[in-house]
C-alpha cells in the first residue's frame, strides 16, 4: 500500500492586477519581473469569502480525482488568512462541499503550511483510518499585505489550490522532512498590526538552503536522483529562488514547474495551485514522481516525494474500495 | 568533497565561474565593471556568497556582500571572511 495524489484543483479571484498597478510605489514592471517572476497576481474583493474560493478548489480536485464528497472523511485546510479566527475554515469548506461531519481543521505554518497539512493527510492515510483525504491551502495575503511597502507588496496573491490524497497500491511510498526554526522568526512574520513583514535577502538565503537540502534529504530516503523527478514543485515566492534550488539540486530546467508568473507567491496556497496548473497543461501524466518543497514564516520549511494518480497504473483489483466514481 | 585550498586566486577563479552559470557575460566580467553594467542584481550576489561557502566552508551572509557594487568588493568582503 501506497498514498498517492489523486487529483488536483485550483481557483482563482477574477481581479488581475499587473505590475504597472505597482507603478505608485515607485517600481516597475522590469524590476519586479527581473527580481521575482511575478508578472501579475489575483486579488479577492474585500467583502469576498476564502472559503468559498477553497470550496471551489477543493470541488474542482475531487472531480479531476473522481472521488464523491461522500468518501471523505478529513478535512485539512492551510491557511494564515481564513475569513474567522475560529472555527477553522475546513470545517465550512467540508459544509459548502456536501462533506457530512468530516474531522476538520486548520493548519497555520505559514508558506509550508499545505506540506504539513499534506504530511498530515499521509499519515491519516498510512494508518488506516481513511482512504482519501481532502487538503486544501487556501489564502488572501492581500488581507495582510501592507500596500504601501513595494518590497512586499508585489510579491503577494491571493488563490486557492487543493489535492485529494488517496491511498493506493505502487512501491513508491511517499517521504516527507518537515522542520521549523523559531530563532528566526523576525526574518519574516505577521504581527500585531496584521502584516506581513519579511527580510528578503536573508528569505532568500534561507530558502534556498533548506528547500535544496531536504529536498536532497527526501530524494535519498526514497533512494532517487534528481533526474528521478518527474516534476519539481517548490513554493512559488519567487521564481530566482525557485531557480537557485534548481541549480543546487541539479534538476534539469524542463522538469520545473513555475507559475509565480501569474499568481504571484500565494503562501500555503502556491503548491496545490501549481500542481493543479500543472495538471491543467498536461504536464503530469499517471505515476509522475514529483518533488514539492516549501520555506515560509517561523522558520518552517519541508520536502516531499509523492507520485501522482499512481492509482491509474495499476489494475482495477487494485482499486480502493471505496474510490468514488473511479 | 575535499575543500578545495583557500586562495585568493582560486576564490576569484570561482567566483567568475559562478557569475558565469548565472548567466552573466563572462567576456565583460572584470574586477572592476560595475554590478549594475554586468547585471549582477542583489539576489545574484547572495547566491554568489552561498556558492562560495559551499565550495570553500567559510561562512560568508547576504548582509556581508550587501554593499558590494563590483567583483573586487565582492572579493575583498569575502576575503576578510575567509581571513585571507
Amino acid at each position: 500500500m501506497t498514498v498517492t495524489l489523486a487529483g488536483a484543483g485550483a481557483a482563482l479571484p477574477e481581479r488581475v492586477l499587473s505590475n504597472h498597478d505597482f507603478v505608485h510605489l515607485n517600481t516597475s514592471d522590469e524590476w519586479i519581473v527581473q527580481r521575482t517572476g511575478i508578472r501579475e497576481r489575483r486579488r479577492l474583493a474585500a467583502d469576498a469569502s476564502l472559503a468559498e474560493l477553497a470550496t471551489d478548489a477543493c470541488a474542482r480536485a475531487l472531480s479531476d480525482a473522481g472521488v464523491a464528497p461522500r468518501d471523505i472523511r478529513h478535512v485539512v485546510v492551510a491557511t494564515s488568512t481564513a475569513d474567522r479566527i475560529s472555527p477553522g475554515m475546513a470545517v465550512e469548506v467540508a459544509t459548502r462541499l456536501g462533506i457530512d461531519r468530516p474531522a476538520a481543521f486548520d493548519v497555520g505554518a505559514g508558506c509550508s503550511g499545505f506540506l504539513y497539512a499534506l504530511d498530515h493527510a499521509i499519515a491519516v492515510i498510512e494508518s488506516g483510518r481513511s482512504e482519501h483525504v481532502l487538503v486544501c491551502g487556501a489564502e488572501a495575503l492581500s488581507r495582510i499585505t501592507d500596500h504601501t511597502d513595494r518590497n512586499t507588496a508585489v510579491l503577494l496573491g491571493d488563490g486557492a489550490g487543493a489535492v485529494v490524497v488517496s491511498k493506493a497500491s505502487g512501491s513508491l511510498r511517499p517521504a516527507f522532512a518537515l522542520g521549523s526554526d523559531g530563532t528566526q522568526i523576525e526574518l519574516l512574520y505577521v504581527g500585531q498590526d496584521r502584516l506581513l513583514r519579511m527580510r528578503g535577502r536573508e528569505i532568500f538565503e534561507n530558502a534556498v538552503d533548506l528547500m535544496a537540502g531536504h529536498t536532497q534529504l527526501v530524494l535519498e530516503q526514497c533512494g532517487l536522483g534528481p533526474d528521478d523527478l518527474d516534476l519539481f514543485v517548490a513554493h512559488q515566492a519567487n521564481a530566482r529562488i525557485v531557480q537557485a534550488v534548481r541549480r543546487r539540486l541539479g534538476v534539469s530546467a524542463d522538469r520545473v514547474f513555475l507559475n509565480v508568473d501569474k499568481v504571484a507567491n500565494t503562501s500555503s496556497a502556491s503548491i496545490p495551485l501549481a500542481l493543479a496548473h500543472a495538471n491543467e497543461q498536461r504536464l503530469l501524466h499517471p505515476g509522475a514522481v514529483l518533488g514539492l518543497t516549501a520555506f515560509g514564516a517561523g522558520l518552517s520549511w519541508g520536502a516531499g516525494i509523492i507520485t501522482w494518480k499512481s492509482l491509474a497504473v495499476h489494475g482495477v483489483d487494485e482499486l480502493p474500495v471505496s474510490g468514488g466514481e473511479r | 568533497m575535499a575543500v578545495p585550498s583557500l586562495t585568493k586566486k582560486a576564490v576569484e577563479g570561482f567566483v567568475v565561474d559562478v557569475l558565469e552559470k548565472l548567466g552573466i557575460d563572462r567576456e565583460q566580467i572584470t574586477l572592476d565593471a560595475s554590478f549594475d553594467d554586468l547585471g549582477v542584481d542583489s539576489l545574484h550576489v547572495t547566491e554568489l556568497g552561498q556558492a562560495v561557502n559551499r565550495e570553500f566552508d567559510i561562512q560568508v551572509h547576504a548582509a556581508d556582500l550587501e554593499d558590494t557594487q563590483s567583483l573586487r568588493e565582492a572579493l575583498g568582503a569575502i576575503y576578510v571572511k575567509a581571513g585571507l
